[in-house]
C-alpha cells in the first residue's frame, strides 16, 4: 500500500468561502470514469457535493448546512442529509436527462425536514421500503423519524437495559444488508454515559443486530460499517485502517491504512471511499494506535476522502479539506450522478424556486376534494 | 451620522379585555396569532389569568389546528407543531413542539384547513388549492373557476378554504379573473364564497377570507366591511353575526368559540378597504372572541404598537394551558419525545 498525498500530485485547489478543496491528480477522471458523484459534509457548516463538469474537470458545489452527520441516498435522486438536530430529505427535481443551465444534472431540493433533536445522529441508513433508520448515538439505540415524536426507537445493544439519554457506549455506525439494519459499532460495551472514552483504544466492538452477539471484538473506536460484496467493512478509525471482519474468526483483518482517523464509507465498484478527520492532541481522537502509525510513516493526519482500491489496498486517490474544519462523518456515493447541485436553506432559491405539474385541467383528487 | 436618542419602536402590549379569560377558560381553548413576524400563543391561567406570549417566527400567513398538532405556514414552509405534553419545567400541559417542515417555495398560502389527506394550502398567489407533495412544490388540487393557467400572477385571489368531511368544500375569493392581478379592480363588491364544484353561494363581499364549517352554516369574515357573516351554503342566506371595528383579519372557529382579527383599515394587507362600523380615531390590531351560540363579542385582545395585521388565527379546543416551541429554538432542539417503540424490519 501506498499513500502518496504528494502536493506536486495534487490538482488546483477549489476554494469555497475559506476552506480549500485539494483533489489528487486523475480524482476528476476518475469520478468520471465511475460515473459517480460523492456527497460528504464537514461540520460545522458544510455539505460537499463533488462531480465532474462538462469538461471533465473537478466541479465542487457547497451549501451551508449545520454540522451535517450521516448521509443516505435511495439511488441518486433521494438524498436524505442528518444535521445537528434534524434529518433532511432532498428532492432531485430535475427530468431524467434533464440539466440545469449550470449544466448539473441532479438538483437536489430540501423538502421535508424532520426535527430529531439533541440526538448525536451519527450513520443514517435506509430500510428496504425506503424507511429511515439511524444511529441514536446520545439515547444508544437504533431510531427512526416519526411525524409525532422526535425519533421512534427500533432497537438497542443487549447489554445496555433501554433506551435512555447519556451516551453510554457510543453507537456510532450501522451497516444494513438488503435493506435491514444488521450490523452496528460502538466504541465499547460500557453501560455508564461517558464510560466509552476509556475504551477507545481496544473496546470497540461490531454488534449482529439480529443476534445481538458480538462479532468482532478489541477495536479502537470503529464506525461505519459496511456491507459490500458479501464482506462486513468496518473503519478501524483509532488504527487508521480499514478492513474487513471474519465473523467466524471473530477478527478484523486490515485491507488498508488512511492517514486519518477513518470514518464515512461508501464503495464505487472496486474501490471503497473513506472519510478521514485530522486528530488534535487532547481531544477523543488523539492518544490512539493512529498517532504512533503516523509517526511511524512520518505523516501528517488529513481530513478528507481517500479513495482505495480494494483489489490492492492502495491509496489510489484523494480529496482533501484544508481551513478551519477538522471532521467529517459520513460519505455517499450517487451512481449514475455526474455534477450534483443542491439548493440551500439561506438564499432566495428555496423560495423562489417552485416545481409541480401545471398541467390543466387538474386531475380529479375524490379524497380532497368534496365536489371535484 | 450622529446617533440619537433611543427608540422603542415597537411594543406590543396587549391589552385584554374582561371576558377573554372566561371565554378561554370556558372552552377550555388556546389561541394563536400570527403576523408578519411574530406569532402570539393566547392562554388563561387560573393563576396568571389571560397570558400572552411572543414568540419571533417569520411570515406565517396561515395557521389550523388537527386533532393534536398545529400547523402554521411561512413564507417557504409548512410546518407541524405535535403536542409533546406537558413542557419540561415549564407551566404548560400542552408543550407545541416544532417537529415537521415541508419545504412548499413561496406559493403565497392564504389559509390552510388539514383534511384527511393532510394539510391543504390555499395559494393566492397561483389561485389554487393544493396539498403537499413528497418530490414537488406543491400538488394542486383544485383551480378558480376561469383561470386557464397556473402561473404565479394573482389572477384570481383566493383566500380561504372550508374543509366538509376532511375534504375541501368551499373557497372564499377576493375576485375571480384570469388576468394578472385581475382580481384587484373589484376588491369591493367582487368577493365570493364558492363550492368546490365552481358554485357560487353568495357574492357581492368585500375580500371574504377564512371560510370555516361549522356543522350546518359557514362562518366567513367579510374583511371589507367588518362583518362576520353566517352563511347558509343551501340557500345562500347570510346574516351579519357581528361587526367589528377597521377591517377584518384571519378567523378561525372551533366548537362554540371564533376569534376574528380586526385593525386599522389604512394598515390593512390591502388597500381600498373601508372597514366597519366606524371608530373614533385608529383602531388598534385587535383579536374578538365570539361565543358562537349568542352571537356576541365575548371579549377583546388589543396590541398597543403595531402587532398586526394578524393574517392567521387558530382556536386550540381542548388545550387550555400551552406553550410553543419555535422552530430550531433551543426547546425544540433540546427536547425528545421518544415514540413508542417499534422493531426492525426484517
Amino acid at each position: 500500500m501506498t499513500s502518496p498525498l504528494a502536493p506536486d500530485e495534487t490538482e488546483a485547489p477549489t476554494v469555497h468561502d475559506d476552506v480549500q478543496l485539494l483533489a489528487s491528480e486523475g480524482f476528476a477522471e476518475w469520478l468520471a470514469g465511475q460515473q459517480v458523484s460523492l456527497v460528504f459534509g464537514t461540520p460545522p457548516a458544510k455539505l460537499w457535493l463533488v462531480g465532474v463538469d462538462e469538461d471533465g474537470r473537478l466541479a465542487v458545489f457547497d451549501r451551508s448546512l449545520d454540522k451535517v452527520m450521516g448521509l443516505a441516498s435511495d439511488g441518486n435522486d433521494r438524498l436524505w442529509v442528518a444535521t445537528r438536530y434534524e434529518i433532511w430529505r432532498f428532492e432531485n427535481v430535475l427530468a431524467p436527462g434533464a440539466t440545469t443551465n449550470d449544466g448539473h444534472d441532479r438538483l437536489f431540493i430540501p423538502r421535508l425536514m424532520s426535527t430529531v433533536g439533541n440526538v448525536n445522529i451519527h450513520d443514517l441508513a435506509l430500510e428496504a421500503d425506503g424507511r429511515d433508520v439511524w444511529v441514536n448515538t446520545r439515547f444508544g439505540c437504533l431510531a427512526s423519524t416519526s411525524g409525532s415524536a422526535s425519533f421512534v426507537p427500533r432497537w438497542h445493544p443487549p447489554f445496555l437495559d433501554g433506551v435512555a439519554a447519556g451516551d453510554r457506549c457510543h453507537l456510532n455506525g450501522l451497516a444494513m444488508v438488503d435493506g435491514v439494519a444488521s450490523y452496528v459499532t460502538c466504541v465499547s460495551t460500557s453501560t455508564e454515559v461517558d464510560d466509552w472514552r476509556d475504551g477507545r483504544r481496544d473496546q470497540g466492538v461490531v454488534i449482529d443486530v439480529t443476534t445481538g452477539e458480538i462479532v468482532c471484538r478489541g477495536l479502537s473506536m470503529p464506525h461505519s460499517p459496511r456491507w459490500w460484496d458479501g464482506r462486513l467493512w468496518v473503519a478501524n478509525a483509532g488504527t487508521g485502517e480499514l478492513g474487513t471482519v471474519d465473523r467466524e474468526r471473530q477478527v478484523f483483518e486490515p485491507v488498508a491504512f488512511g492517514p486519518g482517523f477513518l470514518r464515512g464509507l461508501c464503495f464505487v465498484g472496486d474501490y471503497a471511499v473513506v472519510g478521514s478527520s485530522k486528530p488534535r492532541r487532547g481531544d477523543i481522537y488523539s492518544g490512539l494506535a493512529l498517532d504512533d502509525a503516523l509517526e511511524a510513516r512520518n505523516m501528517q493526519p488529513h481530513l478528507g476522502l481517500f479513495v482505495i482500491d480494494l483489489t490492492s489496498g492502495e491509496l489510489v486517490h484523494w480529496l482533501l479539506v484544508e481551513g478551519p474544519v477538522r471532521e467529517l462523518f459520513d460519505v455517499c456515493a450517487l451512481p449514475g450522478v455526474r455534477r450534483p447541485a443542491a439548493i440551500g436553506l439561506l438564499g432566495g432559491e428555496v423560495r423562489g424556486d417552485l416545481w409541480f405539474d401545471d398541467t390543466l385541467p387538474i386531475p380529479a383528487d375524490a379524497a380532497a376534494l368534496a365536489a371535484p | 451620522m450622529s446617533a440619537g436618542p433611543a427608540q422603542h419602536l415597537h411594543t406590543y402590549e396587549p391589552v385584554v379585555s374582561d371576558g377573554v379569560a372566561a371565554a378561554l377558560a370556558g372552552h377550555g381553548a388556546s389561541i394563536v396569532a400570527a403576523s408578519a413576524s411574530r406569532v402570539w400563543l393566547i392562554t388563561a391561567d387560573e393563576r396568571l389569568g389571560v397570558v400572552v406570549r411572543e414568540f419571533g417566527l417569520d411570515s406565517v400567513g396561515a395557521a389550523a389546528w388537527h386533532h393534536d398538532r398545529l400547523v402554521l405556514v411561512s413564507d417557504w414552509q409548512v410546518w407541524t407543531f405535535v403536542d409533546a405534553g406537558p413542557e419540561p419545567d415549564g407551566m404548560a400541559q400542552h408543550l407545541l413542539l416544532a417537529q415537521e417542515a415541508h419545504t412548499t417555495g413561496s406559493l403565497g398560502v392564504t389559509d390552510v384547513a388539514v383534511g384527511s389527506g393532510g394539510p391543504v394550502v390555499v395559494s393566492g398567489l397561483f389561485s389554487c388549492l393544493a396539498t403537499l407533495d413528497d418530490h414537488n412544490s406543491m400538488r394542486p388540487i383544485w383551480v378558480a373557476p376561469g383561470v386557464t393557467a397556473l402561473r404565479p400572477e394573482t389572477r384570481a385571489l383566493l383566500t380561504g378554504v372550508a374543509l366538509m368531511d376532511g375534504r375541501a368544500a368551499f373557497v372564499t375569493a377576493a375576485g375571480l379573473s384570469d388576468e394578472a392581478d385581475g382580481w384587484q379592480p373589484s376588491l369591493v363588491g367582487g368577493g365570493a364564497v364558492l363550492t368546490t364544484g365552481g358554485e357560487p353561494v353568495l357574492s357581492g363581499l368585500a375580500l371574504p377570507r377564512h371560510p370555516r364549517w361549522q356543522g350546518d352554516h359557514l362562518l366567513v369574515a367579510d374583511t371589507g366591511t367588518g362583518r362576520v357573516l353566517r352563511l347558509d351554503p343551501a340557500t345562500g342566506d347570510a346574516d351579519s353575526l357581528v361587526t367589528l371595528p377597521g377591517v377584518l383579519g384571519a378567523l378561525d372557529a372551533r366548537r362554540d368559540l371564533a376569534v376574528v382579527a380586526y385593525g386599522d383599515a389604512s394598515r390593512a394587507a390591502v388597500s381600498g378597504l373601508e372597514g366597519g362600523h366606524p371608530a373614533s380615531g385608529p383602531v388598534r390590531d385587535g383579536l374578538a372572541l365570539i361565543d358562537l351560540p349568542s352571537g356576541s363579542v365575548a371579549g377583546t385582545i388589543e396590541f398597543l404598537g403595531r402587532a398586526g395585521p394578524f393574517g392567521a388565527v387558530a382556536v386550540l379546543p381542548g388545550l387550555a394551558s400551552a406553550a410553543l416551541a419555535v422552530p430550531r429554538g433551543l426547546t425544540t432542539q433540546q427536547t425528545a419525545v421518544l415514540g413508542d417503540p417499534e422493531a426492525l424490519t426484517r
